[in-house]
């Protein structure tokens, strides 16, 4: 039970990969392929955090730390990481959606069965 | 002025790409903006290389003196943004900037005939910006933050002419 309850990020993680993968891979909406892609960068940005983190450790502040914080503390790069790629997530969700619509005005449809100019 | 060249590669461009909005509707002075832009960061990287040549590997802290600070804990990894330039990083700048003149020396005629060219050259120059941070950065976080800046301004370049869907079809 207790293994469970560690590794309970790492399931929900797997299980969001899952989600994600199946929606890329099997759904025919441009705008539900781009939330099957933020469903895989979340289960990406939340397997750093929970990678990053160790049981015991002191969040990397050296502002009023305590004492017994100083030699404990976790390495703060995973973090600034995971949070520089929420940041740049939202712009690329932003960039596939105006593209999405304007898709959608010259083709008249979402579906990327029928969108299909490109040759080559 | 020769051991902040490191800096001024990335300085130079991205002045270059955020005052290129501001020539609205001047077609022609925004072309040669960025003409002049790229070229001076073509003679930055050879200045660079030559350096580098010259010397052996740079390497250049952002906000500190010596790249040898630690954290207080003892823990020996430097934590500042770092930029290590060898002579492959210089070779990859130089084809880099050499290749972003040509691209902006090729578009003064090519997407003359296009609107949003203020956008177009800012762009450009942000993509120039985002190779180059590439081929120079010294740690793993900072080449993800310049590849996520050249990916996407590198397809919003390729979707750049909209009004045809093949360009949108392609970007996304």
């Amino acid at each position: 039970m207790n293994s469970v309850l560690v590794n309970l990020p790492f399931i929900i993680v797997v299980i969001l990969l899952a989600i994600g993968f199946y929606t890329i891979g099997f759904k025919r909406n441009l705008i539900k392929i781009i939330i099957g892609i933020e469903i895989v960068e979340g289960a990406v940005n939340m397997f750093i955090v929970a990678l990053g983190y160790i049981k015991g450790g002191y969040a990397p502040i050296y502002t009023q730390a305590p004492p017994e914080a100083v030699e404990n503390m976790v390495l703060p790069t995973p973090q600034a990481l995971t949070l520089t790629s929420i940041v740049i997530g939202v712009a690329v969700t932003a960039l596939m959606l105006a593209f999405a619509v304007n898709i959608y005005k010259s083709y008249g449809t979402l579906d990327v069965n029928k969108v299909r100019r490109l040759r080559g | 002025m020769i051991e902040q060249l490191p800096a001024l590669i990335i300085a130079i461009p991205l002045l270059g790409a955020f005052v290129a909005p501001f020539f609205k509707k001047h077609y022609k002075a925004v072309a040669i903006w960025g003409i002049i832009i790229t070229g001076v960061t073509l003679v930055v990287s050879i200045l660079l290389a030559n350096e580098v040549l010259t010397r052996g590997i740079m390497v250049y802290v952002f906000g500190a003196e010596r790249p040898t600070l630690v954290l207080p804990s003892g823990y020996t990894v430097p934590i500042r943004i770092m930029f290590e330039i060898d002579a492959l990083g210089a070779f990859m700048a130089i084809s880099a900037t050499l290749m972003s003149f040509i691209g902006a020396l090729y578009s003064y005629s090519h997407v003359a005939h296009e609107s949003g060219l203020e956008k177009y050259y800012s762009l450009l120059l942000l993509l120039e910006v985002g190779i180059l941070g590439m081929v120079l950065t010294g740690d793993l976080f900072n080449l993800f933050v310049f590849m996520e800046i050249a990916g996407i301004s590198g397809a919003a370049l390729v979707g750049f002419r909209s009004y045809r869907g093949e360009a949108n079809e392609a970007g996304i």
